[in-house]
């Protein structure tokens, strides 16, 4: 029996019109991620890491060639069921966190889990436990502005694991911290999606997760290609 | 300051195209709805002014009867007898074309050969010599007339043509011998429809034979001082020698609270559009934070920031009141109608109106445009200063401070609302005065507006979170977080609702008071009266013999009757109505003081009258007090023995027995007569047996008919009311769809996120308009307290001041529910738009955006 991957990408055309000129981003870009493997997309500002992750989590549409995860084929379904898709099998993490400002950070993590289905005591036990594995059971309370980079930054992460999706995507989750802030958020984050058996995509340009992933790719003229660390 | 600083500024303006739009649209409708109501009352007044300087030039005096009809012996006398010069004398009506039945036409007749002193418009321009023919046609000749020439050329005549004109006594063909040729725009709508003929022919058409309708006279100085006397020792008791300024100055009087509250409705508008205006810089102060921040960071100064943010705004200013006066004018001439109409209703004769503008006015609308501009500008302005470079980033402090200031706002809300309640109750007689606590208050409730909201959000947040969840609370929450923008949107609209809600009980009110008024008043099962005389400003009179032989009818149990007629005394010329009344119709009187059993035999024996609750208002008069009037007899005293209410207008006036008035004055006939029919009488073939006993000239009416009829006027008086009110709620709603418009835009990455967490398009734009449902529901729950309040004030303050009416609060729920429903429902309709457009944002390109 054969296994089903994580993310599989056949024949991926993407452009965009910009000032009536089209400008391609990917060009018949194939790639297959098995379940619980850690893939790091390396590329120069501009090259479509972002919009890879777009793309895989249904957020963007390509022009042609399929997008299956989990072995559901997201470009064949509609606006609305990809939402839906998502909601149960994605988490994300931003380069700018991008909590809600209006929302605690308890409330933050719970969001996730009410779109899901009806929140109740195990959850907000869940929330807890997840918070003090992150060292913010303090902050239960407090509203992003009140916390800092690193402190937003772990929140987002614990927001995109939260309600146990199967693929987690990180758009340069890192971008926004120091060196040393950035260090302790990208364990955190490796650790607990390896601990969790999760598959993680993950767009930087941090070198020091490179040793960890499973397989390192740069965007290169369009295309997806095996890295070796050339940056 | 640098042009790329102002680039800088700028490129953001443009940037939010839709932004700007709305930021002119505020200083435009505000701009143009003060001018088009200034322009409109003044242009209603000064065409008034404008025909006399047509028929009579310039005069200083004028002499006038007290019932409108002059006898044409006084101008003989005065001319001949008393060798007076410089009067003219002139017989007015209106006329009807056989041609053209429903076209209002206008008659003066003139004494052609008057001196060149009065420089009247028609002799101005006949000036040259053929005109100069002309007018020697018009003595000489019999039937000839001069009408402008843009009257001939829509009615298709040439000169020597005929036009024919309906009298009383059949057809009359008029000799078209000139054309009063107008020299502006404004002439050409003051001379259409009217026609210059001599004294004679006008009174033959008019079928007033010896009559005027006034005589004016030019003053040239101290040396007529001997024949101003002279012209008062030749006046009756009957006629009246005023001067040209005290006329329009009455006239000024006389509508001076009907301008007030018109003028009050348009500065509510511009107050509304400053809310606008406010808002939008607010906006796009805040919006520029970053920006601010970024130049302050390289070395822009506070006041650099603070002189760009008012140039800015001084920039919209005057584009803004530019296209307010031009929208102004538009706006001013669909008025002009409505005003004069309700001029003409309630006041006086406007005759043909047209649209005067003057530069003054269109300077008072920019100064007015750019001053509310400024103001509202500056809190903003001096907000971006206060912007450091290093806080500038931080958009939640700038919420924190706004949601201390709520605190502040609250308590200064507060001591508005007492400062409007005090100055509303010890403002005296002002109206002004009371109008302006009612803004006063509204500023007052607007500042308390956006503490409450905070407050309510933060229970309807607990409440919602229960029940709804998290994603549930967040419409509370937004609202309540963002109070730097939904605050003053949600005051904008309260405002705006809450004068809604206002005015709807203050109009219900007088409704309900007037209809209770006339129902009581209406005491007869018939009436009979003069129809509006086609060919006179007057009303015709129905004679004794027509009361004696419906008195004869079989079925008619008794009778009443009513003149309306006009008396000098004091104060100059007053209104008065004459009855004759009945055990039934003295109960139609309703009294404003307790009244005691032999009030009628001392009204009936005395020689007393009553006054209306207007009358003893603006005149300062009690019970117990005397009036002097004018008789024939000299100056007699008249104790005044009761006040009641009267609503047909807000002058007010005097009334008196038929008994004592035909002591002191001429007998003149009825104005109306009441006939009460015999309580098994056949009513139907009463009613058929009086219309048989009637001219064409007198109207049969049964109290419910005139009970519709009053009704009407009734209702046509508010019209220009309520369409000013639907422009203020206009301008609030576009208030409220600028700043939904701009907080969702600002939010689009907030929503973003929800999406790529997995809220699905549905969700997201039920969570935006249950958001802008929240903006309306406060504004509407805030607007019933408020325009309760307004409608109080209103009724028991301004229109008593205005009118010097008293009416009773009638309460009516289904207003407050419209308003409700209005606020909730514009709230709504604008955050439609915004819905749909962030719902439908890709959530990978909102995610992009900052």
């Amino acid at each position: 029996m054969s296994i089903i991957p994580a993310v599989a990408i056949h024949q991926l055309e993407k452009s965009y019109l910009e000032s009536d000129q089209k400008h391609h981003i990917f060009s018949q870009l194939n790639l297959s991620i098995a379940p619980g493997e850690f893939i790091v997309l390396l590329g120069r500002s501009g090259s479509g890491k972002s919009t890879l992750l777009n793309l895989v989590s249904g957020m963007d549409q390509p022009d042609s060639g399929e997008i299956i995860v989990n072995g559901i084929n997201l470009t064949r379904l509609p606006e609305h069921e990809r939402t839906i898709f998502r909601r149960h099998h994605i988490g994300f993490v931003f380069q700018s966190y991008n909590l809600i400002p209006t929302l605690t950070v308890e409330e933050n993590l719970l969001l996730p889990l009410e779109l899901i289905k009806r929140i109740n005591s195990t959850d907000r036990k869940k929330v807890i436990e997840l918070l003090s594995k992150l060292n913010l059971s303090d902050r239960l309370d407090s509203y992003p502005d009140r916390l800092s980079g690193g402190e937003q930054q772990r929140v987002a992460i614990a927001r995109s694991l939260i309600h146990n999706p199967d693929l987690i995507l990180a758009d340069e989750p890192t971008g926004n911290l120091d060196l040393d802030t950035g260090k302790k958020v990208l364990e955190l984050l490796i650790g607990l999606v390896e601990k969790a058996g999760k598959t993680l995509i993950m767009a930087t340009h941090s070198r020091e997760v490179i040793g960890s992933a499973d397989h390192v790719f740069s965007i290169r003229n369009q295309q997806l290609l095996p890295s070796n660390d050339n940056l | 300051m640098t042009s790329i600083l102002v680039r800088a500024n700028r490129n953001f303006l443009f940037q939010h195209p839709w932004q700007l739009a709305l930021a002119l649209i505020g200083i435009s409708l505000g701009v143009a709805v003060v001018i088009a109501i200034d322009l409109a009352l003044e242009s209603s007044l000064q065409s008034f002014q404008q025909i006399n300087q047509v028929v009579s030039g310039k005069t200083s005096h004028r002499i006038i009867a007290r019932d409108g009809n002059l006898n044409e012996k006084l101008y003989t006398q005065l001319r001949v007898e008393l060798g007076i010069p410089n009067l003219a004398p002139v017989i007015r009506g209106n006329i009807q074309l056989a041609n053209h039945p429903g076209e209002p036409f206008k008659i003066y007749g003139i004494d052609p050969l008057i001196e060149d002193t009065f420089q009247s418009t028609w002799r101005l321009q006949t000036s040259n010599q053929k005109s100069a023919i002309s007018l020697i046609r018009l003595v000489s000749e019999a039937n000839t007339a001069l009408i402008a020439k843009v009257t001939a050329e829509q009615l298709a005549l040439k000169i020597n043509d005929h036009l024919a004109i309906a009298t009383p006594k059949g057809t009359l063909n008029l000799k078209i011998i000139g054309f009063l040729n107008q020299n502006s725009t404004i002439s050409s709508q003051i001379l259409k429809n009217l026609m210059i003929t001599d004294i004679s022919t006008a009174q033959e058409i008019l079928n007033q034979p010896g009559k005027l309708s006034f005589i004016e006279f030019m003053s040239e100085g101290n040396n007529d001082k001997r024949f101003l006397e002279s012209i008062r020792n030749h006046l009756t008791a009957d006629t009246l020698l005023i001067t040209s300024e005290n006329q329009i100055q009455s006239m000024r009087q006389m509508t001076k609270a009907f301008n007030i509250n018109l003028k009050a409705l348009g500065m509510l508008s511009l107050l509304i559009g400053m809310f606008l205006i406010y808002n939008t810089m607010t906006f796009l102060v805040i919006q520029r934070r970053r920006l601010i921040g970024g130049l302050r960071c390289i070395g822009v100064t506070r006041r650099q920031i603070f002189t760009l943010i008012i140039s800015e705004a001084l920039f919209l200013a005057c584009i803004g009141s530019l296209l307010g006066i031009f929208l102004g004018v538009l706006i001013g001439n669909a008025l002009l109608q409505l005003t004069s109409t309700t001029i003409e209703t309630i006041y006086y004769q406007v005759g043909q109106v047209a649209l005067i503008i003057s530069p003054e006015q269109l300077g008072k609308g920019m100064i007015l445009g750019i001053g509310a501009t400024i103001f509202a500008v500056l809190p903003p302005a001096w907000e971006a200063t206060k912007v450091s470079p290093t806080s500038s980033l931080i958009r939640s402090q700038l919420e924190r401070k706004i949601y201390k200031f709520t605190h502040i706002a609250g308590i200064l809300g507060l001591i508005s609302v007492l400062g409007g309640v005090i100055l509303a109750f010890s403002s005296e007689k002002s109206i002004f005065l009371g109008l302006a606590s009612i803004f006063i208050l509204l500023f007052g409730f607007a500042l308390m507006i956006p503490g409450l909201t905070v407050l309510m959000m933060k229970l309807l947040e607990k409440i919602s979170n229960h029940f709804l969840g998290i994603l549930g609370s967040l419409p509370p929450r937004m609202v309540g977080s963002e109070i730097s923008r939904t605050g003053v949107a949600i005051a904008a609209l309260m405002i705006a609702v809450s004068a809604t809600i206002g005015m709807d009980l203050m109009v219900n009110s007088f409704r309900q008071t007037v209809s209770d008024w006339i129902t009581t008043s209406l005491r007869a099962d018939f009436y009979v009266s003069a129809l509006s005389n086609q060919s006179s400003t007057q009303k015709q009179l129905i004679d004794q013999s027509v009361k004696d032989k419906i008195n004869a009818l079989p079925g008619v149990q008794m009778l009443s009757s009513v003149l309306h007629t006009r008396i000098i005394s004091e104060s100059g010329l007053i209104k008065a109505s004459v009855f004759e009344l009945n055990n039934k119709s003295q109960d139609g009187f309703i009294f404003k003081q307790k009244i005691d059993g032999n009030l009628w035999q001392q009204f009936e024996q005395r020689q007393t009258i009553f006054i209306t609750e207007s009358f003893a208002y603006f005149h300062e008069l009690k019970v117990g007090e005397t009036l002097f009037l004018h008789t024939k007899k000299g100056h007699q005293p008249f104790k005044i023995i009761g006040i009641y209410s009267d609503y047909s207008g807000d002058q007010g006036h005097i009334a008196m027995t038929r008994k004592w008035y035909q002591q002191y004055w001429k007998n003149s006939g009825f104005t109306g007569i009441g006939i009460y029919a015999d309580t098994n009488a056949n009513q139907q073939q009463l009613k058929q047996n009086i219309q048989k006993l009637l001219t064409p000239e007198l109207t049969l009416k049964s109290n419910q008919s005139i009970y519709k009829a009053s009704m009407e006027i009734f209702e046509q008086t508010f019209v220009i009311t309520n369409a000013l009110r639907w422009i203020a709620a206009g301008i609030a709603f576009t208030g409220v769809f600028s700043a939904l418009m701009a907080l969702q835009f600002e939010r689009i990455k907030q929503f973003g996120i929800l999406r790529a967490i997995g809220v699905t398009q549905r969700q997201l734009t039920l969570l935006i308009m249950t958001e802008t449902g929240l903006i309306g529901l406060i504004a509407g729950v805030c607007a019933i307290p408020v325009g309760y309040f307004m409608a109080y004030i209103l009724i028991f303050i301004v229109y008593l001041r205005s009118f010097g009416w008293t009416m009773a609060f009638h309460f009516n729920v289904s207003v407050l529910f419209q308003g409700l429903a209005l606020a909730f429902t514009a709230a709504l309709l604008a955050g439609i738009l915004p819905a749909i457009k962030m719902a439908q944002t890709k959530p990978a390109e909102a995610l992009r955006s900052e």
